[in-house]
């Protein structure tokens, strides 16, 4: 094969290598995961409750809630209505909430005296049960003769028991949504705290609007609005809640930041780059090569995973931080990098070809992602880039900052010219960083890495304050075939919450099938009606009325033919009940259906996974607990599996180099972990999965410093130039990401920017 | 006949009651309203009987109970209905209490822990207390007065709560003598007060006043 024939089979390899990578990336639909759930282990029961659990957040994630406060109602009031002439026909929000309909109360009379018959709290139920017609006969007594009775007398006839006043009671009155501290005032619902009234604005965005920040967002504007309110009402206090905001304001934060932390490194890197070979050319082939590199990854992340997780995208930079390195290596060295890039490239491959064994869908995706990203990169810098005609001068290329830098290693290597000495110097270093190690905390919680501003903490407060509904962060979804399976289940549920909330574990809870049992609760509840009906007290409650036996209500439910009319999820329920079953039912989701059950105010002993234990079709669902778990599992997996990976990397240098060359490659690396895991001890820090994953890259990137340094020889000042260039490029960008207030990004970004400052200082020392 | 008669004699008393909506409180009679109050304020604890009148219109029906009452500045109000069916209801700061004498049950709600019975238990004993500024806070406020005798008419100012309670009246001379409470479907239910007694305590309540006042103690000590 000819020199010409050799260069049009590489680069025709390299294209339909590529082609092939992106065809199948631009066929297979793109798809970003964000769900949390997605980092648990494959499972086809998570998969379905993660289903329902999304459809629920999504809904309650458009939720929002502005409270207007003032120490006069009618300035906070007038300023409410204001806000909400302002967007009440805003196209971005699916509805606000000010005024109270003053028919609601009349409306839960009606609805609660049509299902009178199969719709009773568990006093009423209980009575019927046992038999106990007198007991219901007295309670009516009780409403009719008794003092500052609410009850609606006006349908005594039809209903002489008045179990559709009971009914009302109960469900009403009894209600934990009843709890807040908002009462109707004027038309609107207001609240008051340390003498400041708050008149409550709710929202909810319409399902096109996003909660990212961008212009002209609603959330922008309403900011805009609720600013020029506080200037014409002197003294008004705003406070926002709900998810939307905080969606909004992390992700306004998170813009400018990226804008001015990524345009800092890019300019830096690229003045930088540009100052060395003094020609783009190097700039853009390298720009095209981690382009290439990052498009081929998630091509084949896509194909094989059908989405990718955001976290993936996160651990992919690693992508990006080798392929500048195998650029720069090309353009700085050309000739005789062979053995170097494919001992760091495979080197590195085996690292994640490791964690492709771990169950995790996430470790395994960001493997996959990282494999497919290096080994483009790698075919780029072996199949393409030299069978192009590039122009970069060599001949030019700033050898005296090398020069120096290696100088001092040099300088080192006379001071310390003993072996002995060497040894003793690596020992003492290796022992100072134990005490840090020694107090690393292994641990990934989600929470502390979501930092809120001060004043979105103060407004959750005190919004959670006045509500008082107290909605634990860990709830339950509830499954059936069926929507009567999933409300018994539901039900045999609320059993166990029952005797939670007498051993004061919880407040109470929040159940679809309280306010709609169960079929077969409400057959049960119908039945004990007919017998309340046939039973002496009716008669005798006729009497004590003086009311007329043939119009009252028991000739209906007594007839034959007399069919219950069952409430359903699907029934016309009255305004305010519908917002409570509309926080609560999800509907069905594949074939099943589901329903979320809220405990409230829960104690801190409170399980939630205990009390879903042993039930079938209810799954406890502690998010949190369970991704902080996760993740904090597969931080010590990955590191086990990259340590075995490890292993296997000095067993194939063992066989380049010998053993001892081989230890003497890894060292670098494996000292830079070990400073960074000290590093993070002795500031207290949580070793979390961001600080591991900026651990698993430094071992992936930092062994190629140390085989390009072995195989460069002790003098080349071209490898020292391109391994300074490596390590200066990756410490600017993510260096950079250390500075950043999102905190999984400034976590990762101090991690590799320690990691590797470490690893690039100690890897001239394995130089030949 | 008797009907006719008893319509007449009902529509009298609404008349007597409605005037009085046509006197919205001025600064002028703010100060004789407080002075009628002072009625319903100056004694530690009232005890007396009651008479309880509710008329459902659509039903053309009328629901008679009687029985005795305690407003005790400290704890509360109690009611205990003896006829024609026996039920103790007691409303006091912390909670609202439903016994039933005849089968020693009792059914408490938590006042602290629910902000509507918190309302309806602060204006039942507004009411009943003439505690002005909870008056003045929630109704509207309307008053008559003709030598001793008063007539404070009170409608609520949230529209919402009119629907349930449409209006108040409270009649007095010396003491509170009627309260007529109408909803919003205008059946009114109309209180009347007699054999008023008044004690410094629950301990020092003597004669025909000592079963309400161990009732009393009874419920608030359980």
């Amino acid at each position: 094969m000819t020199s010409r024939q050799k260069k049009v089979w590489a680069i025709s390899a390299w294209v339909v290598l590529h082609a092939i990578l992106l065809s199948i990336g631009l066929w297979t639909p793109w798809k970003v995961d964000s769900n949390l759930y997605s980092v648990l282990p494959d499972a086809a029961e998570f998969k379905n409750i993660s289903e329902a659990e999304n459809a629920l957040s999504v809904r309650s994630a458009r939720n929002l809630t502005v409270l207007l406060g003032h120490e006069s109602f009618d300035e906070a009031k007038a300023a409410a209505e204001s806000l909400d002439s302002a967007f009440a026909s805003d196209s971005a929000l699916a509805e606000t909430r000010l005024k109270v309909d003053e028919s609601t109360m009349q409306q839960m009379r009606d609805f609660f005296f049509d299902y009178r018959y199969v719709l009773q709290g568990p006093d009423v139920r209980a009575l019927l049960k046992n038999d106990d017609a007198a007991a219901v006969r007295e309670l009516a007594l009780q409403k009719v003769y008794g003092a500052f009775s609410l009850a609606d007398l006006t349908r005594l006839q039809d209903d002489p028991f008045l179990l559709g006043a009971e009914s009302f009671d109960y469900f009403t009155f009894h209600s934990p949504m009843m709890a807040g501290r908002f009462s109707l005032r004027d038309g609107v619902l207001a609240a008051e705290d340390s003498s400041v009234v708050y008149v409550m604005w709710s929202a909810a965005l319409a399902e096109g609007t996003s909660s990212m920040a961008s212009d002209g967002h609603v959330l922008q504007r309403l900011d805009r609005v609720l600013d020029s309110l506080q200037g014409v009402h002197q003294g008004l206090r705003v406070e926002k809640s709900g998810v939307p905001f905080h969606s909004y304001e992390s992700s306004k934060n998170a813009q400018s930041e990226v804008a001015w932390i990524s345009g800092v490194s890019v300019v830096a890197i690229l003045l930088l780059l540009l100052w060395v070979f003094r020609s783009p050319i190097p700039i853009v082939c390298t720009l095209a090569s981690i382009g290439v590199a990052v498009c081929a990854a998630l091509s084949g992340t896509w194909a094989i995973f059908g989405s990718i997780h955001v976290f993936t995208f996160v651990f992919g930079t690693s992508v990006i931080g080798v392929s500048i390195d195998y650029a720069i290596h090309f353009f700085t060295e050309r000739h005789n990098i062979f053995k170097g890039l494919l001992l760091g490239f495979m080197t590195t491959e085996l690292s994640y070809v490791a964690l492709t064994f771990a169950q995790f869908p996430l470790l395994r995706q960001m493997a996959v992602f990282s494999i497919v990203g290096l080994a483009s990169s790698f075919a780029t810098i072996m199949l393409l880039f030299p069978n192009l005609p590039l122009p970069v001068r060599q001949d030019t290329l700033p050898a005296r900052l090398p020069g120096k830098f290696l100088a001092v290693y040099e300088a080192l290597d006379r001071i310390v010219a003993r072996r002995f000495a060497k040894v003793a110097l690596l020992v003492v270093a290796i022992v100072a960083l134990v005490p840090g190690i020694l107090q690393l905390d292994i641990h990934t919680d989600m929470r502390s890495l979501y930092a809120m501003s001060d004043s979105l903490k103060r407004s959750e407060a005190l919004n959670a304050r006045l509500n008082n509904l107290g909605i634990s962060a860990n709830y339950l979804i509830v499954e059936g075939a069926s929507v009567e399976e999933l409300l018994q289940n539901e039900e045999r549920l609320a059993l166990r919450l029952e005797s939670a909330k007498a051993d004061s574990q919880v407040s109470g809870y929040l159940a679809t099938s309280t306010y709609i049992p169960s079929v077969s609760v409400q057959r049960e509840t119908f039945g004990g009606v007919q017998k309340l009906f046939r039973s002496p007290a009716y008669a005798e409650l006729l009497k004590d009325l003086n009311l007329d036996s043939a119009t009252a209500g028991g000739s209906s439910i007594l007839a034959a033919d007399t069919a219950p009319v069952f409430l359903t999820p699907d029934s016309k329920l009255p305004g305010s009940f519908n917002s409570i079953i509309d926080m609560l039912w999800i509907g069905k989701v594949g074939e099943r259906f589901y329903s979320a059950v809220f405990p409230l105010h829960v104690a801190s002993g409170f399980d939630v996974q205990k009390v879903a234990e042993g039930m079938p079709g209810v799954f406890a669902v502690s998010k949190m607990e369970n991704v902080n778990a996760t993740l904090t599992a597969l931080s010590r997996l990955a590191l086990l599996l990259v340590g075995a990976a490890y292993l296997v990397v000095v067993i194939v240098l063992a066989l380049v180099y010998g053993f001892r060359q081989a230890i003497k490659v890894i060292r670098a690396p494996v000292i830079a972990c070990l400073f960074i895991a000290a590093a993070f001890g002795y500031f207290g820090i949580s070793f979390n999965f961001f600080a591991i994953v900026g651990v698993i890259l430094t071992l992936g990137i930092g062994i190629d410093y140390t085989l390009f340094f072995k195989e460069g020889g002790s003098r080349n000042l071209k490898t020292t130039l391109a391994v300074m260039l490596s390590a200066a490029t990756t410490l600017f960008s993510f260096g950079t990401l250390s500075l950043s207030s999102f905190v999984p990004v400034s976590t990762f970004g101090l991690s590799v920017l320690l990691g590797i400052l470490c690893c690039f200082l100690l890897s001239p020392l394995s130089r030949r | 006949m008797s009907r006719v008669f008893l319509a007449c004699l009902l529509l009298l008393a609404c008349s007597a009651f409605a005037d009085v909506f046509g006197r919205p409180l001025t600064a002028e009679t703010k100060s004789a309203l407080l002075q009628s109050l002072t009625v319903l304020t100056t004694s530690p604890l009232t005890v007396g009987e009651f008479k309880q009148v509710r008329t459902i219109k659509k039903l053309n029906r009328e629901f008679v109970s009687t029985g005795f009452f305690a407003i005790d500045r400290q704890s509360g109000i109690v009611w205990d209905t003896h006829k024609p069916f026996a039920s103790v209801f007691w409303v006091g700061d912390d909670a609202m209490v439903q016994f039933d004498p005849a089968r020693n049950t009792k059914k408490t709600v938590s006042v602290k822990e629910n902000p509507v019975f918190a309302e309806f238990s602060k204006t039942i004993q507004s009411v009943f207390s003439g505690n002005y500024g909870e008056l003045e806070r929630n109704f509207k406020i309307y008053f008559k007065k003709k030598g001793d005798a008063f007539t404070v008419g009170l409608v609520p100012k949230e529209s919402a709560v009119a629907r349930v309670v449409a209006s108040i009246v409270l009649e007095g001379t010396k003491e509170l003598d009627k309260v007529k409470i109408t909803d919003g479907d205008g059946n009114p239910v109309v209180y009347e007060f007699s054999a008023h007694g008044h004690f410094q305590d629950l301990e020092s309540v003597d004669g025909a006043y000592r079963d309400i006042a161990q009732m009393f103690s009874k419920l608030k000590a359980k």
